[in-house]
C-alpha cells in the first residue's frame, strides 16, 4: 500500500515472536508437521543405531544371501546375507551426519561473507561475490563428483567438497538480505546511537536476515543427503563394508533382477528422508515469508 | 527502434565481458585438478597407453611444461585451451574434443526430450496448483512435486527400468538404440526437474495472481481463464524462464547418474567414467566445456528475458 | 435485532440506479471474522457522484468491491444483504452474468494505476481489451476505438501512447489510462477508488474534471471511494460516511460538510487541514480505531472516542435519524429522549 491515507488499522498481535508464529503456523499445515516427524525419526535412528538396530550392519551371513522379508530380517539380506534394516539404520548415521556438517559449516562461512559482503558493500563485496560467482558458474554437483575424484574417495573429502560447493549459495543469499536489512530505521539508529559494526551485525542483521537462510538450509540439508548419496553410489562416499543408503542402492544394482527389494528400500529411504527436509523447507518459507503470511 | 538495439548489443557486449573472470576462475580450477593429481600425470599417461617410449614422454613433458613453474605451466595449459586442444584421454589415447565431439549429441537429444517433459508435466500442473490454493489439488501437487524432486535419479531410473523395460517390456533395456530408447532415461531426468518447475510455477502463479493488475482484469468482466493466460501466465512464466535456466546445471548433474544406470552413450557416461578410471584430461576438458556452456545458457537465459520483458528492455535508456 | 432503516427516495421511482440494502460482508481470517461492511445501506442515483469516505479499514473498497463481486476471496464472502443494480440482486447473480456487467454496466478504477495495469501488455491493447469482449469488435478496431477513448480522456498523442508500456507513463498518464479502460463501454456506473491518491495536486484536479467530466456528458454515475474530504466538497452531489463497517452519516455534501451530524464525522471535519479559512489548531480524533476482530455486536462502534458517550451508547446500536432533507445520521443524540438517557 502506497497510500497516503492515514493508516489506523493494524491488528497488533502479529507482533508475537517469530518462533511462536513459526509453531502456530508450522501446527496448521499437516504436511510441514509430518515431514517434521520423519525428520525427528531419522535423527533419533541415527543417534541410536548402535542401540536400537537388530543386526550387526556389518555381520555376514552368506546363507540368506539375498533372501527377501522375514519376521527376523524385516526388510530382507543383501547378497552377503547382511541385515537390510540394520544397514539402513547406520547409513542414516552417514547421512546425516553429512547433512549436518555440510550444512554446519556452509552456513558459517555463508552467514559471515554474505553478512560481510552486504553490510560493507564496496571493494569488499565485489572481491566476495565475484568468488562467489566463480562458484556458481559450475554445476556443483559435478565440481564435487570431480574433487573427489582426484582427492580420493572418502566420508572426510566427499564433506569438504560439498561444503566446497555449498556456500557460495549461502552467502549469496545472507548478502541479499543484508543489503535489504540494512536500510532500516532501526539499524541506522543503533549506528546513530554509535553501536559498533560487529554489535549492530550480531544484534540486528544476522537475526532479521535469519530467515530465508534458515529456509535454504532445511532444504540444502536434503541436497546434502542426496548429493552424498549420489557420490556414494558411485563408489567415492563412505568405503564398503560400511554402509550408506547411496551404496546400498549401488549394491542393490547388481541384483535387482533377482532381489529388487534390495535397490527399491534404500532409495525409498533417500527419497522420503530428503523429501522431509525440502517439504519442512517449504513449510518453514510459508511461516517466514512474511508476504505470505495474513 | 536504433536506441533500444544499441541498448542490447551494449548490454550483451558487458555481459560477454563479465565472462572473463569466470572463465579465469573455471581454468583454475580445471588445472588444479590436474596438478592436485597424486603421482605424475605422465606415468599414467604412458602406463595406460603403453607406449613406453621415452622420445614421447619427453615430449609430452615438455609440452605440458613439466618442470616449469607453477604459472608457466597454467599459461602454457590456458595456451592449449586456446587452441581447442584439450589434451589426450588416457585411457583410450584419443583427443578428448574427440570423445566429447561423439558423446554430446546424445547428451543433448536426452537432456532437451528431458526438459521437454519436465516443461510439459510442470507449468501446466503448476499452473494448476496456484489457481487452486489450499485445496486438495494443490495439497497433493504439493507433496508429489516436491517428492519428484527428492528422489535419487539413479535409483528412479533402475526401478522405471525395471518396471519398464523388464517386466511391461515397453521400452529398450539400455543404450541408444532407437527412438525409444530415449525415453525413459529422458522421464528419469525430467522427472525432477519436472517437481521443480510445479513448484516455481506454481508459487510464481500466486505471486501475480494477486496482484492488482490482476483484479483489473477481473474488473474489465473477462473469465477467469482468460484473466490467468492472457495476464498472470506471461507476467508468472518470467521467474520460470530464468530457473528453467540455471537448472540445466541441475539437470547436468542428473544426467550423470542417468546416463550411468541407463549405459547411455554421453557425456555423463564418458565422465563417470573418466572419473572412476582416473583418466584426468577428460574431466578436466568435461568442466571447462560444462562451465562455457553454463555460462552461455545463463546469458541465452537473460536475453530471453530481456525479449518478454518490456521493462528491462528500456532500461539501458535511462 | 436493530431495525434498519432503508434509506431510499420512494419519492422519486426509478431514481436509484444501485441500491445497498443491508450490506454485509465479513472477512473470515485465521484471527478471527473481521465485519468490514457490517450492515450498510445506501443507493446511488442515476447522474449522481456519491461519495464514499471514510478512514483505512472502514470498509469502503470492501463496500466497492462487493458491488463488483471482486471480493478476494478466501477471506471475504458477502454474508447477507442485496445490491440492488437497476433492479436486478448482483449478490445472487451466477459469475457468468456478474462479468457481463463488469467493465461494461459497472466499472471501477482503482488506485495505484502503476500496480493496475499489467506491466507486459501495451496501455492500447488494455484498453481494447475490454471493448473487445464487451462490444465483439475485432482486434484492429477495437484499438482504433481505444486511442479514441484514449484521446478523450485527455491522453495527447494517444496513437503513440498506445503503443508504449505501463512503466512509460507518469502517474497522471497511467490513471488517465485506467479511467480510459473504465470508461471504454460507456458504463452506468464508475466506482473510482481512490483515484487521485499519490497523485500530484494539480493533477489530482485534473483526473477529478475529468470525472465529472465523464459524468457531465456520458451521464455516467459514480461511487468516488476517498478519504479526502476536499474531494468531496469538491465533486461529490453526496456523500456517505462509514466509520467500522457501518454507516455514520450519510446527505447530500453541501449539508453534511456544513452541518456534519454524527461526532464522527465532525471530528472527521476538525481534522482537515483547511485553506479556506483562518489558520486554526488541525485536531486529531482521540483514541484510535477499533480492532474490528474484536467489535461488540450491539453498540455504536464510535462510542469508546465519542466526546458524547452515554452507556446506551455501549450498548445498543444507533439507527439512521433524518436530520435534515435526505440528510441522516446514525447517532443517538437525536433521539428524543437523548437528554433522558444516561
Amino acid at each position: 500500500m502506497f497510500s497516503r491515507e492515514p493508516k489506523l488499522v493494524e491488528d497488533s498481535e502479529s507482533a508475537r515472536p517469530l518462533r511462536y508464529e513459526v509453531l502456530a503456523i508450522l501446527s496448521r499445515d499437516r504436511i510441514a508437521l509430518v515431514a517434521l516427524l520423519v525428520v525427528i525419526a531419522a535423527t533419533v535412528v541415527a543417534l541410536l543405531a548402535p542401540y536400537i538396530a537388530p543386526f550387526d550392519p556389518t555381520q555376514q551371513q552368506l546363507a540368506g544371501s539375498l533372501k527377501g522379508p522375514s519376521s527376523i530380517h524385516l526388510l530382507g539380506q543383501d547378497e552377503l546375507g547382511r541385515d537390510l534394516l540394520s544397514r539402513l539404520m547406520y547409513g542414516a548415521r552417514v547421512s546425516l551426519l553429512v547433512g549436518a556438517s555440510v550444512v554446519g559449516v556452509s552456513l558459517l562461512i555463508g552467514v559471515f561473507l554474505g553478512a560481510l559482503a552486504g553490510y560493507y558493500g564496496g571493494k569488499v563485496d565485489s572481491a566476495i561475490m565475484r568468488i562467489v560467482d566463480v562458484f556458481l558458474s559450475f554445476p556443483g554437483i559435478i565440481l564435487a563428483v570431480g574433487a573427489v575424484a582426484v582427492v580420493g574417495p572418502g566420508l572426510e573429502n566427499v564433506i569438504i567438497a560439498l561444503i566446497l560447493i555449498n556456500w557460495p549459495g549461502y552467502t549469496r543469499v545472507m548478502r541479499g538480505e543484508t543489503l535489504r536489512v540494512k536500510e532500516n530505521v532501526y539499524v541506522l539508529a543503533s549506528r546513530g546511537m554509535g553501536a559498533s559494526d560487529s554489535w549492530i551485525m550480531r544484534k540486528h542483521i544476522i537475526p532479521s536476515a535469519i530467515s530465508p537462510v534458515v529456509v535454504l538450509a532445511t532444504i540444502g540439508f536434503g541436497w546434502a543427503v542426496l548429493a552424498e548419496a549420489g557420490l556414494s553410489f558411485l563408489g567415492l562416499g563412505v568405503q564398503p563394508p560400511a554402509p550408506s543408503w547411496g551404496g546400498m542402492v549401488s549394491e542393490g544394482l547388481e541384483y535387482v533382477l533377482i532381489a529388487p527389494l534390495m535397490a527399491l528400500f534404500p532409495g525409498l529411504t533417500i527419497a522420503i528422508t530428503v523429501w522431509a527436509f525440502n517439504m519442512l523447507g517449504d513449510g518453514l518459507r510459508d511461516a517466514l515469508d512474511p508476504s505470505l503470511r495474513i | 527502434m536504433s536506441e533500444e538495439r544499441y541498448s542490447i548489443s551494449r548490454y550483451l557486449l558487458v555481459r560477454l565481458l563479465l565472462l572473463i573472470p569466470t572463465f579465469l576462475g573455471v581454468s583454475v580450477i580445471a588445472f588444479l585438478i590436474m596438478k592436485l593429481t597424486p603421482g605424475d600425470p605422465l606415468i599414467s599417461v604412458i602406463g595406460f597407453g603403453g607406449s613406453q617410449n621415452s622420445v614421447t614422454a619427453a615430449a609430452l613433458r615438455a609440452e605440458l611444461g613439466l618442470g616449469q613453474p607453477l604459472y608457466i605451466q597454467y599459461l602454457l595449459f590456458v595456451w592449449r585451451i586456446l587452441q581447442g586442444n584439450l589434451g589426450n584421454s588416457i585411457a583410450q589415447q584419443v583427443p578428448v574434443l574427440t570423445l566429447i565431439g561423439q558423446a554430446l549429441p546424445n547428451t543433448l537429444l536426452l537432456i532437451s526430450v528431458a526438459m521437454t517433459f519436465a516443461v510439459a508435466i510442470g507449468i501446466p500442473v503448476g499452473i494448476l496448483a496456484g489457481v487452486k490454493r489450499n485445496r486438495a489439488t494443490d495439497q497433493a501437487v504439493r507433496v508429489g512435486s516436491i517428492l519428484a524432486a527428492s528422489l535419487p535419479d539413479y535409483w528412479l531410473g533402475i526401478m522405471l527400468l525395471i518396471l519398464f523395460a523388464f517386466y511391461l517390456r515397453l521400452f529398450p533395456v539400455g543404450g541408444n538404440i532407437g527412438p525409444t530408447s530415449v525415453v525413459l532415461p529422458a522421464l528419469t531426468l525430467g522427472i525432477g526437474l519436472a517437481g521443480l518447475l510445479i513448484r516455481l510455477t506454481r508459487s510464481s502463479m500466486l505471486d501475480q495472481i494477486h496482484e492488482n493488475y490482476i483484479r483489473t482484469a477481473r474488473a474489465k468482466g473477462l473469465s477467469e481463464w482468460v484473466v490467468i493466460r492472457r495476464h498472470a501466465l506471461r507476467n508468472a512464466i518470467l521467474p520460470v524462464i530464468t530457473v528453467i535456466g540455471l537448472q540445466v546445471g541441475y539437470l547436468l548433474a542428473g544426467d550423470f547418474f542417468v546416463e550411468y544406470v541407463y549405459a547411455w552413450p554421453g557425456i555423463g557416461r564418458l565422465v563417470v567414467s573418466a572419473i572412476l578410471v582416473k583418466d584426468y584430461p577428460v574431466v578436466q576438458g568435461f568442466l571447462l566445456l560444462a562451465a562455457t556452456a553454463y555460462v552461455l545458457i545463463n546469458l541465452t537465459v537473460d536475453l530471453l528475458y530481456t525479449a518478454i520483458d518490456p521493462r528491462i528492455r528500456f532500461q539501458g535508456r535511462e | 435485532m436493530n431495525g434498519v432503516l432503508k434509506v431510499v427516495d420512494h419519492n422519486r421511482p426509478g431514481g436509484a440506479l444501485l441500491s445497498l440494502e443491508n450490506l454485509r460482508t465479513h472477512l473470515f481470517t485465521s484471527k478471527g471474522v473481521v465485519k468490514a461492511v457490517d450492515g450498510v445501506s445506501f443507493e446511488i442515483k442515476a447522474h449522481e457522484i456519491m461519495g464514499l469516505v471514510g478512514e483505512s479499514g472502514s470498509g469502503k473498497t470492501m463496500t466497492g468491491l462487493s458491488i463488483m463481486r471482486l471480493l478476494p476471496s478466501p477471506p471475504a464472502r458477502i454474508v447477507d444483504g442485496r445490491i440492488l443494480f437497476n433492479g436486478e440482486d448482483l449478490t445472487k447473480m451466477p459469475d457468468d452474468e456478474i462479468r457481463k456487467i463488469r467493465g461494461s454496466k459497472i466499472s471501477m478504477v482503482f488506485q495505484d494505476p502503476l500496480t493496475s495495469l499489467n506491466p507486459l501488455i501495451r496501455v492500447g491493447k488494455q484498453v481494447s481489451e475490454v471493448i473487445q469482449i464487451h462490444s465483439g469488435l475485432p482486434s484492429e478496431p477495437a484499438l482504433g476505438k481505444a486511442i479514441e477513448i484514449l484521446e478523450q480522456v485527455g491522453i495527447p498523442e494517444a496513437g503513440t501512447v498506445a503503443s508504449q508500456y505501463p512503466f512509460e507513463l507518469s502517474g497522471g498518464m497511467r490513471q488517465r489510462v485506467m479511467i480510459a479502460m473504465a470508461v471504454a463501454s460507456r458504463p452506468e456506473l464508475l466506482i473510482a477508488d481512490e483515484p487521485t491518491t499519490n497523485l500530484d495536486t494539480t493533477i489530482q484536479a485534473q483526473v477529478l474534471s475529468l470525472l465529472r467530466q465523464i459524468r457531465d456528458s456520458q451521464g455516467t454515475s459514480i461511487l468516488l471511494i476517498t478519504h479526502n474530504l476536499g474531494i468531496v466538497a469538491w465533486i461529490c452531489d453526496r456523500v456517505a460516511v462509514l466509520y467500522a463497517g457501518r454507516l455514520a452519516e450519510i446527505g447530500p455534501t453541501n449539508a453534511v460538510l456544513r452541518n456534519p451530524s454524527h461526532p464522527y464525522t465532525q471530528a472527521l471535519l476538525r481534522s482537515v487541514p483547511r485553506t479556506d479559512s483562518e489558520r486554526g489548531k488541525l485536531e486529531t480524533i482521540p483514541g484510535e480505531v477499533p480492532r474490528l476482530t474484536r467489535l461488540p455486536i450491539n453498540d455504536c462502534h464510535f462510542h469508546p472516542r465519542c466526546p458524547h458517550a452515554k452507556s446506551v451508547c455501549q450498548s445498543e446500536q444507533p439507527d439512521l435519524i433524518q436530520i435534515g432533507k435526505d440528510h441522516f445520521a446514525s447517532c443517538f443524540i437525536y433521539s428524543k429522549d437523548w437528554e433522558r438517557t444516561k
